[in-house]
């Protein structure tokens, strides 16, 4: 009975040796130390309800870690483009260097210079209540100005709606206040929830 | 029975002390202590057995890479905010800095003399010159600050009022894919 018995622990115990580190055990007598080994080394070595052990070494490269699973996750930009240029003929694509999480950016539908909408990849979580905004777009001209004259963008409308998913951007000439066709960069933040 | 009493009293001591039950040689191993033991381990460690991992198991000192993040191009590769640049000479360091991904901001060397001018280096090198960088002046009134120009190891920045360049103190943000 007891020889079955360290049998069947004995080959409980050599399914688990999933590491080098483990003591291989095998049939016939168990001495107490070796299991005593394999214990301790799983125990004090895997992670969870013990204190903080994971270190980066223990993630897997593709692990993929969803950003809500962090603390603070608002702090993480929920989308953000740079943009080379636009072109003024109505809802054309805007050339996009790069993004994340965004859609698409067009000119206006009116075709009107320096309006582009950005559409992000989805609505944001909840809707912008009076006073508690829950998207916080931040937009940046650039490129050389011409002469002295500084091209200001900057995202004017935002996504208030749970449906909506649009951020409006505007740029415009610094001194003459005229709309102007310009690149531009922008960061959107949300509340996530 | 009694194998069982002794079973009964180690399964609770452990589980009020998270302790493992230690074996000693010659004398009988009971099922029960080896089970407790498994179940001890298999009940608390991390994997494969559902979302059990809390901020308490994560060490302090873990500093878990971006690109282990789910769309880590989300995550900021730079930011810096420069307090006092003054392009009394070309190549001088802004002072009053505060950064992360970049080395330094320096009044540009393209433009010995001329104010709201600047150079801000990255730490690292960019793959490309894809990304988004946002600049705003924080300081002074009525002057804007921009990117006029992208490269793969730094950024060309001016700040303007209507009458012209003025040095200003700008905060940079940037994001790039990886």
């Amino acid at each position: 009975m007891k020889n079955r018995l360290f049998l069947i622990v004995a080959v409980l115990l050599a399914n688990l040796a999933i590491g080098s580190s483990l003591y291989s055990l095998t049939t016939g007598p168990l001495k107490a130390s070796y299991l005593n080994y394999n214990f301790d080394h799983l125990h004090n070595s895997m992670v969870g309800g013990h204190g903080g052990r994971l270190v980066n070494a223990d993630v897997n490269t593709d692990a993929g870690i969803s950003h809500h699973k962090l603390k603070d996750p608002q702090l993480v930009p929920k989308a953000w483009v740079s943009i080379d240029a636009c072109t003024t003929t109505a809802s054309a694509s805007c050339t996009v260097a790069d993004s994340s999480g965004v859609t698409s950016v067009t000119a206006d539908s009116s075709g009107n210079n320096g309006i582009y909408l950005v559409t992000l990849t989805r609505p944001p979580r909840r809707d912008n209540i009076s006073g508690s905004a829950s998207v916080a777009p931040i937009a940046t001209a650039w490129g050389a100005a011409t002469g002295t004259n500084a091209i200001v963008c900057r995202a004017l409308y935002f996504p208030n709606l749970y449906t909506e998913s649009t951020v409006e951007v505007r740029c415009w000439n610094q001194r003459t206040g005229t709309l102007t066709d310009w690149a531009f960069d922008l960061v959107v933040f949300e509340e996530d929830v | 029975m009694k194998r069982a009493f002794i079973g009964c009293m180690l399964l609770s001591g452990l589980a009020w002390a998270g302790a493992l039950y230690r074996f000693r040689d010659g004398t009988p191993m009971a099922a029960a202590q080896v089970n407790a033991n498994l179940k001890h381990i298999h009940d608390n460690m991390v994997g494969q057995h559902g979302a059990r991992l809390v901020d308490g198991d994560v060490s302090a000192d873990a500093g878990i890479a971006h690109s282990k993040l789910r769309n880590q191009e989300k995550v900021p590769v730079a930011w810096g905010y420069f307090g006092t640049c003054i392009t009394t000479a070309a190549g001088t360091d802004c002072t009053n800095q505060n950064a992360q991904g970049l080395s330094n901001a320096e009044a540009s060397p393209g433009s010995a003399g001329a104010d709201g001018y600047y150079t801000v280096y990255f730490s690292s090198a960019r793959p490309n010159t894809n990304y988004a960088v946002i600049v705003t002046p924080t300081g002074g009134s009525y002057a804007v600050c921009y990117a006029t120009a992208k490269f793969t190891t730094y950024i060309e920045i001016s700040c303007q009022e209507v009458t012209g360049f003025v040095d200003r103190a700008f905060s940079v943000l940037v994001m790039d894919s990886p």
